[in-house]
This record gives C-alpha cells, sequence and structure tokens, in this order.
C-alpha cells in the first residue's frame, strides 16, 4: 500500500514537471516551414517552443556529415545491399535454429561478402568506376554505423584472439595477453583516444604517411573493445564443460580442430546475450569521438547550434540524436532478448 | 616441448622487435620535431585557473601553481565526482531495482521502462543534454528557484536558503567555528548565497556549478539503470524457499527483504557493484565535454598548452590504472567465510557491464 502511494505521488510529480516539456516539444514547438524565419516571431525573438526545423534543415548533416551529395546514392545501395543481406539470413535462421552452430560458416560468408559490398560502396574506387569519398567527409549517422561495424568486426576478432591468448598454457601470449587486457580495462576510452590521436604517431616512423582521424579513432575503439570482447569470449569459453575436450582429444582431434569444432560453437551460444550487450556499448561507445572532434551522430547533433542559421539551438538535434541511438539500443536488446535463457526466479 | 620454445623465442623476438621499432621511431620523431620527454615542465606555473577547487587544509590552487598542483586538484575532483554519484546512483539503483520486483505492474513497468531507456543512450549525449537543460532551461538567477525565507536585507530583497538557477544551485551551510569548542561555546555562523549586482548574480554559500551537477546527475542517472539490474538479480538469485520461509514466520514483506534476502543478496552483489564503481570513476573522464575540471579536462588543458601529449597520457594512464587495481583488490581481499558458502567471483568478472 505504501508504495502504491509513494509511486503514484511521485508519478504526480513528474507529470506537473512533463507538462511544460510536453507543451514545448509539441504545442508551441514549430514544424514547417523550414526557413530561418520560421523560429522567429514576427517581432524577431525567437519562439518560445522547440524549433524542428533546425533538425529538418540540418538532416543530411545529422545523417550523413559531409558526404558529397551526388555520391549519397551509393549510401543508399550500401544500406540495400545489408538490409537484403540480413533479410535473407533472418529467413534461412527460422528454419533451423537449432543447426545455428553448424551454418554458422555460411552465414559468416554472407556477412563478409555483405558487409564488404556495402563497404566498397561507401568508400568508392576509382577502378569500380567510383570516386573515392574520404573518411573525413563521412559524418553523422553514417560514421556512427560505419565505426560501430568496423569495431565490431576488427575488436571481435582481436578479442578471441586475446582471450585465447589470455588462456593460454604457454607463459608468453598468456602474459601480454593478460597486461594488455588489464590496462586496457582500466583507462577510460576518453585516455585510450588520446592515445591514438597523439601518441600513436609519434610511435611510426617519420616517412610514413600520416592516418586519418578515422583510422585513429577506430584504432582506439578496436583495442579498446577487444579488451573486453576478450572478457567476454574468456568466460565464454571457460564456461564449456570440460568433459567436452577431453571427449575431443580421445576422438583425436587437433587444438584448433577442438576449438572450432567443438569449444567455439558452444562458447558463443553460452554468451551470445552478454556479446550483444557488448555490442550495445560499443555502439554507445563511438559516440565519444565526438569529444576529439570527429562529427558522428552525436557531434553533428552538437555542431548544428554553431551553424548561424540555428544558432542556440541546442536541445533539438540532441533530442534526435537520442532518439536514434534509443532506437539503435532497443532493436539490438530485442534480438539479445530472443536468445536469453529464462530462469526461475525468487521472487 | 621443442615447439613450446620455439613458439616462445619467435613470439618474443617479435615482441622486442615491435617495441624497439616503435621507440626507435619515437626517439626520431621527438628529434625531429624539436621535443623532449621529460616531467620538468611541469614544475612551471600552470597559468590558468580551475573553476572547482577542494579546499585542501594549506593549499590554496592559483594560476600561479605549478602543473602538477593543477593535475592534483583535477584528481581530487576525479574522487569528489565519482564517490558523490557513486552515493546517488546506489540509492536511486536500488530504489529501481526493488522497484523491478514490485508485485503492483505500474511500478514494475515505469521501472523497467527507465532502465531500458537510460541504458539505451550513450552517457556523453545524456551528459551533454542535462549541461544544456541547465544552461537554458534553468531560469536566470533574478528569478530563481527559491526557498526558505528567512530574512529580508537593507535593500528590501528577501533572502533564501536555497537558490536553483542557470548557474546551478546555492545552498546555505552552517560554519561551525571549531577553536570555540574549548571554551564550551559553540558559534554555529551562517555562510549563505547573497544576491550581488541588483540581484543579477549570487555569491556566497555551497555552490553547485551547472558543470557539477550535470556530471553529477549524468553519471548517477546512468549509473543507477546498471546498479537496479545488479540488485535485481542478485535479489532474483536468492532461493524462493527464503522469502516462504520468512513469510510463514509472519515477517512482512519489508521485513523479509530487510533481515532474510538482503543480506544473502549482499554477497553476490558486491563484485558487479565494484565493476560499476570502476565504470563509473572512469566515465568521470567525460567531465572534459560539460567542463568540469576533473583530471583529463586539466590534462586536456596542459596538453594543448605545453604539447607534452606523452607525458600527460602516461599520467592518465598510471593514475587511472592505479585506481582500478586499488579498487579491484580492496573488494577481492573480503575473508573467506568459515562455512561452505560458495566463492564469490573476482571483482574483475568478465561480464561488461557499461
Amino acid at each position: 500500500m505504501m508504495v502504491r502511494v509513494g509511486f503514484y505521488l511521485l508519478a504526480g510529480l513528474l507529470l506537473v514537471v512533463s507538462f511544460p516539456i510536453f507543451r514545448w516539444l509539441f504545442v508551441d514547438a514549430v514544424f514547417w516551414p523550414v526557413t530561418p524565419e520560421a523560429c522567429l516571431t514576427p517581432e524577431g525573438d525567437p519562439v518560445a517552443g522547440a524549433c524542428w526545423p533546425a533538425v529538418m534543415d540540418t538532416l543530411q548533416l545529422l545523417l550523413v556529415g559531409r558526404y558529397p551529395a551526388e555520391h549519397l546514392w551509393r549510401v543508399g545501395a550500401a544500406l540495400g545491399v545489408v538490409m537484403t543481406a540480413a533479410v535473407f539470413l533472418w529467413f534461412t535462421s527460422r528454419q533451423n535454429k537449432k543447426t545455428f552452430g553448424t551454418k554458422l560458416s555460411i552465414v559468416s560468408l554472407i556477412d563478409l561478402l555483405a558487409l564488404g559490398l556495402s563497404g566498397t560502396l561507401i568508400v568508392g574506387h576509382p577502378l569500380l568506376g567510383l570516386v573515392t569519398v574520404e573518411p573525413a567527409l563521412w559524418g553523422g549517422l553514417l560514421l556512427t554505423v560505419v565505426l560501430s561495424v568496423v569495431t565490431l568486426g576488427l575488436g571481435s576478432v582481436l578479442g578471441l584472439v586475446l582471450a585465447l591468448g589470455r588462456m593460454s598454457p604457454l607463459a608468453l601470449p598468456r602474459w601480454l595477453a593478460t597486461i594488455f587486457i588489464e590496462t586496457v580495462r582500466g583507462v577510460p576510452l576518453i585516455t585510450v583516444l588520446f592515445f591514438a590521436l597523439y601518441v600513436f604517431p609519434l610511435l611510426l616512423p617519420a616517412g610514413a604517411s600520416t592516418l586519418s582521424e578515422f583510422s585513429k579513432a577506430a584504432l582506439a575503439l578496436v583495442l579498446f573493445e577487444a579488451a573486453y570482447f576478450a572478457e567476454v569470449f574468456r568466460s565464454g569459453l571457460s564456461a564449456v564443460p570440460q568433459g567436452q575436450h577431453e571427449a575431443a582429444k580421445a576422438l583425436g582431434l587437433t587444438a584448433f580442430q577442438r576449438l572450432r569444432f567443438v569449444a567455439l560453437p558452444q562458447a558463443l551460444k553460452i554468451s551470445l546475450p552478454t556479446l550483444i550487450a557488448t555490442t550495445v556499448g560499443l555502439v554507445k561507445d563511438t559516440a565519444l569521438v565526438s569529444v576529439i572532434g570527429m562529427f558522428d551522430l552525436l557531434g553533428a547533433a552538437r555542431n548544428v547550434p554553431s551553424i548561424p542559421t540555428w544558432l542556440g539551438k541546442d536541445l533539438e538535434p540532441l533530442i534526435f540524436a537520442a532518439l536514434f541511438y534509443l532506437v539503435l539500443s532497443l532493436a539490438l536488446d530485442r534480438l539479445a532478448k530472443r536468445f536469453e535463457h529464462r530462469r526461475p526466479s525468487a521472487l | 616441448m621443442t615447439r613450446r620454445s620455439a613458439i616462445h623465442i619467435l613470439m618474443g623476438l617479435l615482441v622486442v622487435t615491435m617495441v624497439a621499432f616503435a621507440l626507435f621511431n619515437a626517439a626520431q620523431n621527438f628529434q625531429s620535431q624539436g621535443r623532449s620527454f621529460g616531467f620538468d615542465a611541469f614544475e612551471q606555473s600552470a597559468g590558468f585557473p580551475i573553476s572547482e577547487t577542494l579546499p585542501l587544509p594549506g593549499f590554496e590552487y592559483t594560476p600561479e601553481s605549478s602543473y602538477w598542483a593543477a593535475l592534483a586538484m583535477g584528481f581530487l575532483n576525479t574522487l569528489k565526482i565519482s564517490l558523490v554519484s557513486l552515493v546517488f546512483a546506489l540509492a536511486l539503483g536500488t530504489g529501481v531495482g526493488l522497484a523491478r520486483l514490485s508485485r503492483f505492474p505500474e511500478v514494475r513497468g515505469s521501472a523497467t521502462a527507465y532502465v531500458s531507456l537510460v541504458r539505451s543512450v550513450p552517457l556523453l549525449l545524456q551528459l551533454v543534454l542535462i549541461y544544456v537543460l541547465i544552461l537554458q532551461a534553468f531560469p536566470v538567477v533574478a528569478s530563481s528557484f527559491k526557498w526558505i525565507h528567512y530574512a529580508v536585507d537593507e535593500d528590501g530583497i528577501s533572502l533564501y536558503a536555497a537558490y536553483l538557477n542557470n548557474r546551478g544551485l546555492f545552498v546555505a551551510v552552517p560554519k561551525i567555528d571549531w577553536t570555540l569548542l574549548w571554551s564550551g561555546s559553540l558559534s554555529v555562523s551562517w555562510d549563505a548565497p547573497l544576491p550581488t549586482f541588483g540581484g543579477r548574480n549570487l555569491r556566497g554559500g555551497l555552490h553547485l556549478s551547472p558543470e557539477y551537477l550535470a556530471l553529477f546527475l549524468g553519471l548517477g542517472i546512468y549509473s543507477s539503470s546498471f546498479i537496479a539490474e545488479i540488485v535485481r538479480g542478485s535479489l532474483q538469485a536468492i532461493d524462493s524457499g527464503q522469502r516462504e520461509a520468512a513469510r510463514a514466520l509472519g515477517m512482512t514483506e519489508f521485513q523479509t527483504l530487510r533481515y532474510v534476502v538482503f543480506p544473502q543478496a549482499w554477497k553476490i552483489m558486491v563484485p558487479p557493484l565494484t565493476s560499476q564503481f570502476l565504470s563509473l570513476t572512469k566515465n568521470s573522464s567525460l567531465g572534459v565535454a560539460v567542463g568540469y575540471p576533473e583530471l583529463v579536462s586539466v590534462g586536456g588543458t596542459i596538453l594543448n598548452q605545453t604539447g607534452k601529449s606523452f607525458e600527460v597520457i602516461t599520467i592518465w594512464m598510471t593514475v587511472y590504472l592505479s585506481l582500478s587495481l586499488l579498487i579491484s583488490f580492496l573488494m577481492n581481499r573480503k575473508p573467506r567465510p568459515r562455512t561452505g558458502s560458495p566463492h564469490a567471483p573476482q571483482a574483475t568478472a568478465p561480464t561488461r557491464l557499461s
């Protein structure tokens, strides 16, 4: 009873606070026309409500950054390729969820093909008749997605290698892997980003071509996430029953075969929810590149108020960006729920 | 065995070669760019003010203080915000975690929605949003939210004990003069925020800046969602028989929780909560995005002024690593219970929570 009373009191309080917020967001807000004067009163003062034309006008910036408009069809094509592959895989997995482990190779092949094709479309290459679009021009949601995909792909592979190294019976790989993992997990991502930005170029030969900012940010993200993936893989691998390894050894499988056909499929199935949670964290971590001056979704949103037309309109683009991250995360969480096991609980 | 040694030697050679290569390049680059590696430059005076410094007995930070002093202030700010946010996050997180297990569907639903929402948006975005909200949506000083009217000053302006506006939160705090304790009297005076410039600004009292408030609330709310899940999971892990037995003995729900379920859940909770505390401390580094002068923020300023990126980054990593190791070490030192209870998992558990 007390809980109910307390809850409704709190709910009432929140409702009172949310009225002016709701009014600002929708009632007093301006939605169209998309002109600079739309958000000004006839006297020239800013309107009391939200200025959504600020988002509509800068939509291209927020979604693809400074990607040349004449080549935008390639981004659409890349998206199309990925969606087709996703739908195709979803249909095939519906039929046989039980053979999840063995179908992994075909799935990965299609994944890689789709990713490779879409990546090529986005970057472009003169040999294929596509003008190269440098990573420096990528921005907004496009940059967030590309960074996430690159980090996920390279980071998970490196993470697996690190996990195997950490579990190795040999001393040197174990030490190196452990030192790397514990060091990277003990520092904030921002310091790793600064490291990649300022220290890493100093460790390369003076004559080497300078890396793009994108590469440095991607390097930092990959190294950082690899350490976390390593821990997830390590716990997944150690959760595979010892009997499995012994039986595999008794059957005469080599270490690599034991890993590929016995340990990994089971480990992946066990750690899938955690892997997806780590992926969601990865997507959110890409937002930090806005601190080192890159214009990903969050960076572009923070940049909108600097545009003279939309001076002072900080909140609208931030809310827009927040909605996108929400959708991305919730979609991934939905995916995770399909694989979660249900346990009976005490309460 | 020969294969093992071969792998060892090969790998060792590879690592040594890579490290030597990196160091060689570093030396070359340092020379060609006219840099030097060394911490001597840090003795120079910083030349920049720090907006929030913890008052230490016998030391006051000024722009004449050395870079080391600036870094020390930044570090203290990191500790301060981490501890304060943790307390807030623990309180809020425990509440939400319990709400997630409530028998009332509306309470359960709201708590679930809260957790899903907060966990889905990047912390940096939440921080920036709260900061912008405070700066733009809160009223100017002249029309602050005011509480506890206690006096009227000579110009006829009402004085209040607490003000909330777009310059932050101002609260009156008691100042106890400890030296008078010996003479048996306790002198309590108040350090209160007073209006200046005709009510357009405030001075005095405890002042929580918008940067501090944004970081405090942002870190607290974000971490509370993860703590809520930890609390919920730990409470659910306790066998339902415990609760049933307690209820059969006539205990109320609250008593069951307080005397039976929670003490057992606590043991399970500590390692992931420790991870969460480490996470929070590392996340405080985002203060650089809202302008709160914690370690990364101050270090960043020093990096820009002196160009000594190597040294600053080394200091960052050393400090954060030491903090992480210290906290994990302290938490893992829990004594083994003498009865055969299961050994609690390590605090650096593989599951990633942030």
